[in-house]
């Protein structure tokens, strides 16, 4: 028992617990979709992409935050356009779209010595330097998924699992998309705040890829991927506390290891 | 005809002559170029050189200087420069790089550090760890270390524009005993701080050289090395000794931003003061204060602040005349 | 064309660039059964597409009666089978235009679904993962899936490819039904005999349309060269018709390592 009391004397380790605990789940959640329609690189691309967007909103003076978000939504809209009226995969469109919004963020830095601040300081965070506020953040855009996820269930499942014939079905697929760029643009915002840019690929991908080996139900796969996702990220901050090692690489660790021992058992 | 023909050449040729070394004497004082890294140093050579000097400082204020990458354009100023200051110390590693590919043949590099400390004197910590073998490279916050900076570039500016030497040793030595004023006030304003006060946790790790002259303790800083995360056994190591150790304030970074150090701060109870600066000039450009030395008062001025010594004994201190 | 259910006028249509076909005429009406035969390649897949508004048309009109719902049996190939989903819900997708604002299934929902599957045969499966079943089984489900929001049009592309003998008979025997309580039905198929046997109506496709009519008058060997760029073989003994690629349909011997024609005795008796 004392193993698991000792840290929270910490108000700086409950907090880090609890937001990775809400992200933990939040990117689980979301992952199931991304994962399903084969866009895992996406939450490593989205992170980079809005940095370009970062640089942008300071230059004229938007808000970072929402300038960012404005940008990884514009983004995420563009990568699905791309994918569905070309030849082209999802990978690859996301590899271009990304690392060339990451660029224009580069090539304004170097071009315009304005900046007295180092950027990516101020969109990744720590989960050990999670204030009240960003707790508050988390959870709402925690809640607000869940709702969206859970009001939207058929249309995004329809829409994931065949868009043509959703459409034709008279799925809104557009307007589906839309929605759900949105608060994937929030989610990734908002994890990157708490985690910083290693852990968000991980907690998308690694969950869903889990739950997947365990059920051929997708509801199923919804709920488990979220329970795991925040499993695996509060066992990360116990173990990182422990062993005392980063935060971040342990939770992906715990992630990681937990979907090699599911692995090796579905054998 | 024909002699009348050499004469208008001679006449014209003379002429020129007479004006070319008219000219000269401003020939004569067309500035010697040189190239510095950090805002520190551009003023300091600013300082000796005054207007003598073409001085452009490549990493603009407030830049991450240990990850500066020099752009292409960056190159034209190189190609020019007949001197090129640098902190060295591992400091500028991109822009020695783009030296050795683009500078002007024949051109003299200064590293300032390793002309200033051996290397028994290089400190070594956990932003700067000893087993990568890159030395802290932060000399300058140290004020006697910074003269010894002045005088390098004294002598290496004097050695190349020998007509302006007399000019440079006179603006230097004005400068320098500025320098060993401020430094006395630095000293005397730290020890108005208690034994338990004269402690810095800080975000980036750019003070140990002025905390072992000025006689305070580096409990930590929370950058480690690579830039990497600190992890929570490291956080919980720091809250306590802040607690135990009544330390009172803790000092962050307007370039590095740092959540987990504010963090620290609110739950140890400390006050959390972002303003200290390594290598950006207080006010704006043409301000009194925009100068190494107005980062210095204001750093030390912070410090004393925060740390509850006694502010107005420094600035007093400063007031006096400067004397040799 | 004022009681076609669907009218095309002059619609082209491009694929990355490359037309596929210029200036097509085409109607469908109320009740109609109709096979679009033709090469792969040919643009049968494309019209579909066009018809259901998941391509735009580059040129022209589609025209269809208000309030005409569409269904759409897509190509298996172009499923994801490994997509986590039973036999079950897959049809309970379909259900989506007549189904509450709730997220999950009603009692009613699951009653149509169930009724419908118990009517194609595959109630046992329902639970079963959509990569557990037969090939036939497969189709059946997906059709299952256009079926259940009872559509007035029903499109199917390649419904008989993959699948046995058996199924393909049961498969079309199965929309001959549906067409008789009323539904319209478009197949595409490059199966000219399965098709020849049970569509009444048949239009050939190449990039356009080339005849169409009932099989008897469609099938024959000047349209199919038309429509295939090959030599066709068609056969009639009593009332059945068999269609065979003539170079694909002759006996294909080992020769010495190379797969080759037998040559034809001829009755000269010159061997060609």
């Amino acid at each position: 028992m004392a193993f698991f009391v000792e840290p929270l004397q910490y108000q700086f380790f409950v907090h880090g617990l609890i937001a990775a605990l809400l992200v933990g789940c939040l990117c689980g959640l979301l992952g199931v979709y991304i994962v399903l329609r084969q866009m895992s690189y996406i939450g490593h691309g989205l992170s980079h992409a809005v940095f370009g967007g970062a640089v942008v909103s300071h230059l004229l003076g938007v808000n970072v935050y929402v300038g960012a978000g404005l940008w990884g939504f514009g983004a995420a809209v563009l990568i699905h356009r791309l994918t569905t009226r070309r030849d082209l995969h999802a990978d690859a469109v996301i590899g271009i779209v990304t690392t060339a919004s990451f660029a224009v963020g580069v090539a304004l830095m170097s071009r315009v010595h304005r900046f007295t601040q180092d950027f990516e300081a101020v969109l990744f965070g720590n989960v050990l330097g999670v204030s009240q506020h960003d707790l508050l953040l988390i959870a709402v855009v925690t809640g607000l998924t869940g709702l969206v996820v859970t009001a939207l269930y058929k249309q995004l499942l329809f829409s994931t699992f065949d868009e043509s014939v959703a459409q034709v079905a008279g799925v809104p697929t557009r307007l589906v998309y839309l929605l759900f760029a949105c608060i994937l643009a929030l989610a990734i915002l908002a994890s990157m705040q708490v985690l910083g840019v290693t852990l968000i690929a991980a907690t998308i991908v690694i969950p869903a890829a889990t739950a997947r080996l365990l059920t051929h139900s997708f509801s199923t796969m919804l709920v488990l991927s979220t329970v795991l996702g925040g499993v695996t990220a509060l066992g990360g901050m116990y173990l990182s506390y422990y062993v005392d090692i980063a935060s971040g690489a342990s939770i992906v660790l715990c992630a990681a290891l937990l979907f090699v021992g599911v692995l090796s058992i579905r054998r | 005809m024909r002699k009348k023909l050499v004469a208008r050449w001679c006449v014209f040729l003379l002429t020129m002559l007479v004006l070319t070394l008219a000219g000269l004497p401003q020939v004569a004082l067309a500035s010697l170029h040189v190239a510095t890294t950090v805002a520190p140093l551009t003023d300091m050579v600013q300082q000796v050189g005054g207007e003598l000097l073409h001085v452009h400082g490549l990493i603009p204020e407030g830049v991450n200087s240990h990850t500066f990458q020099p752009a292409p354009g960056d190159v034209q100023y190189l190609a020019q420069a007949d001197l090129v200051v640098l902190n060295g110390l591992h400091l500028e590693i991109p822009i020695e790089k783009l030296i050795q590919s683009s500078g002007k043949p024949g051109v003299t590099v200064v590293k300032l550090g390793e002309h200033t400390v051996s290397q028994t004197e290089w400190v070594f910590d956990t932003s700067f760890p000893k087993a990568q073998g890159l030395p802290n490279p932060h000399l300058w916050l140290n004020v006697d270390y910074a003269m010894h900076y002045v005088t390098l570039i004294r002598d290496h500016v004097s050695a190349l524009d020998r007509d302006n030497a007399a000019v440079y040793h006179q603006n230097a030595a004005r400068y320098l005993t500025q320098l060993a004023h401020l430094d006395g006030c630095i000293t005397a304003a730290m020890h108005t701080l208690e034994p338990h006060q004269r402690k810095l946790l800080t975000y980036h790790d750019s003070w140990p050289y002025f905390a072992r002259r000025y006689g305070l303790t580096i409990i930590g800083a929370v950058q480690p090395a690579n830039f990497s995360e600190p992890s929570p056994r490291e956080v919980a190591r720091l809250i306590d000794q802040l607690r135990r150790e009544k330390v009172p304030a803790v000092f962050g970074s307007e370039v590095f931003p740092s959540k987990v150090l504010h963090k620290i701060a609110s739950e140890a109870g400390v006050r959390y003061v972002t303003t200290l600066r390594d290598d950006v000039l207080p006010g704006a450009q043409g301000e009194a204060d925009h100068s190494y030395m107005g980062m210095m008062r204001h750093n030390v001025t912070t410090m004393l602040v925060a740390l509850g010594g006694a502010p107005a004994t420094f600035t007093a201190c400063l007031q006096e005349p400067a004397t040799r | 064309m004022s009681h076609a259910l669907l009218a095309l006028q002059r619609v082209s249509a491009a694929y990355a660039s490359q037309p596929v076909f210029t200036d097509l005429d085409l109607c469908l009406t109320p009740g109609q059964f109709a096979a679009l035969v033709g090469p792969t390649g040919g643009g049968k897949s494309t019209l579909l597409k066009l018809i259901l508004g998941l391509l735009p048309c580059t040129r022209g009109h589609v025209q269809c009666l208000s309030q005409v719902t569409m269904g759409y049996v897509p190509q298996r190939e172009m499923i994801d089978w490994r997509f986590p989903v039973t036999a079950e819900q897959v049809v309970l997708m379909g259900r989506y235009r007549h189904t509450s604002y709730w997220p999950w299934a009603t009692r009613a929902d699951r009653r149509e679904v169930a009724a419908l599957l118990e009517r194609l045969g595959l109630a046992p499966y329902a639970k079963r993962h959509i990569r557990q079943l037969s090939g036939g089984q497969q189709q059946r489900i997906f059709l299952a899936r256009a079926l259940v929001a009872r559509p007035h049009l029903l499109l199917l592309d390649e419904p008989t490819t993959g699948v046995d003998l058996k199924t393909q008979h049961d498969i079309l025997h199965l929309l001959h039904e549906l067409n008789r309580e009323g539904m319209t039905i478009l197949l595409a198929t490059h199966d000219l005999n399965t098709i020849a046997s049970h569509v009444p109506w048949v239009i050939c496709f190449q990039h356009g349309v080339i005849a169409q009519g009932p099989p008897e008058t469609v099938f024959t060997p000047d349209i199919l060269r038309q429509t295939y760029n090959a030599d066709m073989v068609v056969l009639r003994q009593d009332d059945m018709t068999f269609i065979a690629n003539r170079s694909l349909a002759h006996p294909h011997v080992a020769q010495q390592g190379a797969l080759a024609h037998r040559p034809r005795r001829v009755s000269d008796g010159v061997l060609r």
